[in-house]
């Protein structure tokens, strides 16, 4: 079995479970716009897999689902029971479909018949609702059509048959549009088997000729064979979904009718023993972070709302202001405590980082033939998810250094004393705020001396600036791009730039590293991380149609003043704020976007502090955000004015001004 | 070109495929009346057929192609079925 | 070699992605699951292109082309699905910069990977050479955002839209500066022979396509007396999308022309993806229809067969033609023919052409009147018109 083939199986597999989960969760809330969503997501990722082997009843029936729920998810259609009881068959079968290609590498035989079923009952709810006409016209349920053309062409079906030859009767209804699509109707009529009678009819009135299309195809075409019914079909197999047909029975009329050979829904073996693996997805965690932020700023907004109210109504009917008071109070404990929940559930322990670190030390041990012990501690210390995540790389590396170049051969060991064999300790610990993380190991540390040197080699710094430095210091430019004491590359640290990648990481994630040595008697990096992943807050401005981020740091206060205050000044305007004149600008100006006309109270941000501040004039505020900001590479100099991005909960981009780019 | 028109006549020379169509509906409502001449023709596109089959114009010359003449002439030239 | 970010949420994608540019030999490959990993790797890998899928989890692909377009802008594939909403998107992302689209496999036309692989080969290896479209200002980021968020009701037929004209339309400020050929006069004979003065404005694209037909058409007023035809080299799903957004932005009506329409002026019909565009006769004159695609012809719909089907019905002094940024050549021969039998052409200028294609062999066949940058096209149009 193909790799390709494999891994779709595996993907299949985890889509369907998904969409069926996602269905059954819609059938029972049909609000809930974000099962609907992933609905549509696993069918669409699974007809995009599907489409790329040949397996055409699966595709179709999974393209009739996709337009299914595209049309609940515009809002074009409800979720009824019809709705999801068709998805539900449609992935059902998918299933099955599944594993009969896991089994056997094809689809089974009624495949095609049951994919027809349900692309049927897919699009039957869309037709309902819109109307449209489906683009092959289905034959008639009866064999009418079959008796009346048996009549007409009596003659032939008679001689036929005292030749002693079955008949079989036709009927091909081409798409509409099955020019556009290639097809040639009258090229497959030329490759009919043994026919012995045509008929061509219209579809539809033939309407008259300057309003005629001659690209959309209305042709009926009904006819006679004595081919035998599979030959027939076999011929036909291109455009099954738009024939029908039916035996034609000596001497008496059209006997069984066959419409084109719809099967029930088999029902759905069991899924068979598809192995199913699991991937963790850390995307819904953070999906989950950014809308318990949102909903924070959404119940802040709410807060001040109900204060309001509550204000107003507190006299009119107290009994309604008070339960609207305690609601609010109510939903906003749910909130923090979600909040803090949803903090909690990104903590995870550091041993998901360590756990796979003894077996790699132990490793890398044995490629070099020495011995090594790795004492871990603290391994149950928590931290945020990304930064658990991102240390072990770091982590990997400097415990490869530590076995390659920090403990010595065995034998170098037993001549300084040391035990055979070498000892590294990584240890977890809180510091304050934060977290300490330590590697130690009892090798040959580091001689400031090789360092100097080397680094005097590459050239890092003068010289005499080396020279100057004392012995730790001079240690520390194991950190510096382009440095590297390893005299030649090992399969284990690679390059050998090690400590400056390893500076970077943990930089990025938000932390410090630092080395300490003591020549003979080994080494300590010393690694000082925070505890949760580094978040600013942003004050949400309204501008046009768009939300801003403001820096918190940047915003001294906010104000609104009536617009009558507003006074010109020199080139501009400016208001009086606790009798100092503070400059107001625009927004919108500085943006360079049209400016919405001034209401009766202007609103805006006071940036800056002391002498140096400016109001900067907004249409709107909506609360504050803590975003996990973006930052622009410094080297995009071409946006000034962009601090840099977030992504909010309902998936949009958040720009974050740079207020004293933008002010200049 | 397949369809061309040579005086009263519209003639289909060789395999007339579905573009054809165009110039052969454009000629018959330009003028209706005009003949269309099937002798040198071969195989046609079903468009071309529908055309002739919506319009019914009257048909010159026995078909070139065995095809058109065994099933689509007949069709073509009688009384539209009921 | 051709750094490549591939950026898909299917694992299998990914793969057969990877397949289908690994055997070209000069591309460097890199993979996302989505568009946070994305974005983690843009600074590190420097793509020189990039694919996208339309529709992700968490971030979608919009989201993370708004991104891209602000932190570290490069050349974006989108890979779209089709269906309604899927095109819809797909014709947002273009505005938001990327510079072109491919359709997956699946709907009506299921393409298998062996016909969709050096289709999106050939996208993306233009793409990586393309010009990114719009400067990188704050401003003009801001502008282009608000423009597509507000879909313009289209008003009352009013000639100058410039307070209102969204951010596409502000190419570089500065007045173009080439040195352009002198205007030549109408054939006064053609005029005389056929009595009115009434044209017929043929528009071919491709790539970067559909911004530049925002930039075209929507300065041109209800009054513009001659009808427009435009064939954008399109799939099917998306050409519907297309002209009602366009519909939505300018003072002329836009159709897609899906089945015979009248032809007439206060129109501008675009071409049925995945089909041909080309004009009929009919005894109350002339109509313009859909056809099924030619094989003769590699892009559908095929500009130079709207063109040569514009020949048959009409002299060519009665046509105009624009040839704008897209790859291949489509619509030079035709239109140098134009030109050479006395019709007026515009090719658009190399400067703001996301990919001078056909528009560069248009002038290299010198069948271009007038070369001239984007924002200019519809000024001269409107000033060759009575």
């Amino acid at each position: 079995m193909s790799e390709l083939l494999e891994q779709f199986l595996i993907e299949g597999r985890e889509l369907a479970q998904q969409a069926t989960e996602d269905l059954l969760a819609l059938e029972r809330d049909p609000a809930d716009a974000a099962r609907l969503d992933s609905a549509f997501r696993a069918v669409h990722t699974l007809k995009g897999s599907v489409a790329l082997f040949d397996l055409q009843p699966m595709q179709r029936a999974l393209h009739a689902a996709e337009d299914l729920l595209d049309a609940v998810r515009a809002g074009r259609l409800g979720v009824g029971r019809g709705v999801i009881d068709a998805l539900l068959d449609c992935i059902g079968a998918s299933e099955a479909w599944i594993e009969a290609l896991a089994r056997t590498g094809t689809l089974p035989a009624d495949a095609p018949g049951r994919g027809r079923g349900l692309e049927e009952a897919l699009r039957a709810p869309l037709q309902e609702d819109s109307g449209a006409q489906p683009a092959s016209a289905e034959p008639p349920s009866d064999a009418s059509w079959a008796i009346a053309l048996a009549a007409a062409e009596a003659p032939a079906v008679a001689a036929a048959h005292a030749a002693g030859q079955e008949v079989t009767a036709l009927r091909y209804v081409p798409a509409a549009d099955c020019f556009f699509l290639g097809d040639d109707p009258m090229a497959l009529l030329r490759a009919v088997p043994e026919m012995i009678a045509l008929r061509l009819g219209a579809r539809q009135p033939w309407p008259d000729g300057a309003a005629m299309d001659p690209f959309a195809c209305n042709l009926v075409i009904e006819l006679l064979s004595t081919a035998g019914e599979a030959e027939l079909r076999q011929a036909f197999r291109f455009v099954a979904d738009q024939i029908a047909t039916a035996a034609i029975a000596p001497s008496a009329p059209a006997s069984a009718p066959a419409s084109a050979s719809e099967e029930a829904s088999a029902p759905g073996g069991a899924p068979g023993l598809g192995g199913r693996s699991l991937r963790v997805d850390a995307a819904r965690i953070d999906a989950l972070m950014d809308l318990v932020g949102e909903m924070i700023v959404a119940k802040n907004g709410l807060a001040h709302l109900v204060a309001q109210v509550v204000a107003q109504l507190g006299e009119a009917d107290p009994r309604l202001a008070r339960a609207l008071g305690e609601s609010q109070a109510g939903i906003e404990a749910l909130a923090e405590q979600m909040h803090r929940t949803v903090l909690g559930v990104r903590m995870t322990p550091l041993a998901r980082s360590f756990n796979r670190l003894p077996r790699l030390v132990r490793d890398a041990a044995a490629e070099l033939g020495k011995t090594v012990v790795l004492d871990i501690r603290g391994e149950a210390v928590e931290a945020d998810k990304a930064i658990v995540d991102g240390l072990f790389d770091p982590l990997l590396h400097l415990l490869r250094n530590a076995v390659d170049h920090g403990i010595e051969p065995p034998e170098a060991r037993a001549g300084a004393g040391k035990p055979a064999a070498g000892r590294i300790t990584l240890e977890a610990r809180r510091e304050g705020e934060g977290i300490l993380v330590e590697v130690a190991d009892d090798g040959r540390g580091i001689d400031p001396a090789r360092i100097r040197q080397a680094a005097k080699a590459r050239g890092l710094m003068p010289e005499a600036a080396i020279d100057a430095l004392g012995d730790e210091e001079a240690v520390q430019l194991v950190f510096r791009p382009g440095f590297s004491t390893a005299s030649a590359v090992t399969s284990l640290s690679g390059r050998g730039v090690g400590m400056d990648a390893v500076r970077a990481a943990v930089e990025a994630l938000g932390g410090r590293v630092s080395l300490a040595s003591r020549p003979g008697a080994g080494s300590t990096i010393r690694l000082l991380l925070p505890q949760g992943a580094a978040v600013t807050t942003v004050l949400l401005v309204r501008l046009g149609g768009e939300v801003f981020g403001l820096p918190s740091d940047a915003v001294a206060e906010t104000a609104r003043i009536p617009a009558g205050r507003i006074l010109p000044l020199r080139q501009g305007e400016a208001f009086v704020l606790r009798d100092r004149t503070v400059p107001l600008v625009r927004l919108s100006a500085l943006l360079d976007l049209p400016g919405t006309p001034r209401g009766e109270m202007v609103r805006m941000a006071v940036v800056g502090s002391g002498a140096a501040r400016v109001g900067v004039e907004v249409d709107g505020f909506a609360g504050r955000a803590d975003v996990l900001l973006r930052p622009l590479p410094g080297l995009l100099s071409g946006m000034p004015g962009l601090l840099g991005t977030a992504l909010m909960g309902d998936g949009q981009v958040l720009m974050v001004l740079d207020m004293p780019g933008l002010i200049g | 070109m397949s369809v061309r028109l040579d005086g009263p006549v519209i003639r289909l020379e060789g395999a007339c495929r579905v573009e054809d169509a165009e110039p052969l509906l454009s000629f018959l409502q330009e003028e209706p009346g005009r003949v269309v001449d099937l002798s040198a023709a071969g195989g046609l596109h079903a468009a071309v057929v529908q055309v002739l089959l919506a319009l019914r114009p009257p048909l010159a010359g026995p078909p070139g192609d065995p095809f058109t003449e065994r099933w689509l002439a007949p069709l073509l030239a009688g009384p539209p079925p009921g | 070699m051709i750094r490549l970010l591939v950026v898909d949420d299917s694992a299998l994608m990914r793969r057969l992605m990877g397949q289908v540019f690994r055997a070209e030999g000069d591309f460097e490959i890199a993979f996302a699951r989505d568009g946070a990993e994305a974005l983690e790797l843009l600074p590190e890998f420097r793509p020189d292109v990039v694919t996208l899928d339309v529709q992700m989890p968490r971030m979608n692909g919009l989201a993370c082309l708004d991104r891209i377009m602000l932190e570290r802008p490069c050349p974006v594939v989108m890979v779209s699905s089709v269906t309604e909403k899927g095109a819809v998107e797909t014709l947002q992302a273009l505005e938001l910069g990327a510079v072109d689209f491919v359709a997956k496999p699946g709907g009506a036309v299921s393409l298998a990977m062996d016909e969709l692989g050096p289709l999106l080969v050939e996208k993306v290896r233009a793409a990586a050479g393309a010009r990114l479209r719009r400067s990188l200002r704050l401003t003009e980021r801001v502008r282009l955002r608000a423009g597509l968020a507000a879909a313009e009701p289209r008003g009352p037929a009013v000639p100058d839209r410039s307070p209102q004209q969204p951010a596409q339309q502000q190419a570089p400020q500065q007045a173009p500066q080439q040195a352009l050929p002198p205007e030549a006069p109408w054939p006064p004979a053609a005029a005389q022979a056929f009595g009115i003065a009434e044209k017929v404005v043929l528009v071919g694209c491709s790539t970067g396509g559909p911004p530049a037909l925002d930039a075209l058409l929507a300065p041109l007023p209800a009054s513009f007396p001659w009808p427009i035809l435009v064939a954008q080299h399109m799939p099917a799903a998306f050409t519907g999308p297309l002209a009602r957004r366009l519909d939505k932005l300018c003072a002329l009506e836009v159709v897609e022309v899906t089945q015979p329409v009248p032809l007439r002026p206060g129109l501008v019909y675009v071409g049925r993806g995945d089909a041909d565009i080309i004009l009929g006769r009919r005894p109350g004159g002339l109509v313009v229809m859909a056809a099924p695609s030619l094989p003769e012809h590699r892009w559908h719909p095929s500009v130079d067969r709207l063109v040569e089907s514009a020949m048959q019905h009409l002299p060519p002094g009665r046509l105009v033609g624009v040839l704008m940024t897209g790859m291949g050549n489509d619509g030079a021969g035709a239109m140098a023919r134009l030109r050479a039998g006395g019709g007026r052409t515009i090719a658009e200028a190399e400067e703001t052409a996301v990919v001078w294609g056909m528009p560069g062999a248009l002038v290299h066949a010198g069948g271009a009147e007038a070369v001239l940058p984007l924002d200019a096209i519809a000024d001269r149009l409107m000033g060759w018109a009575p």
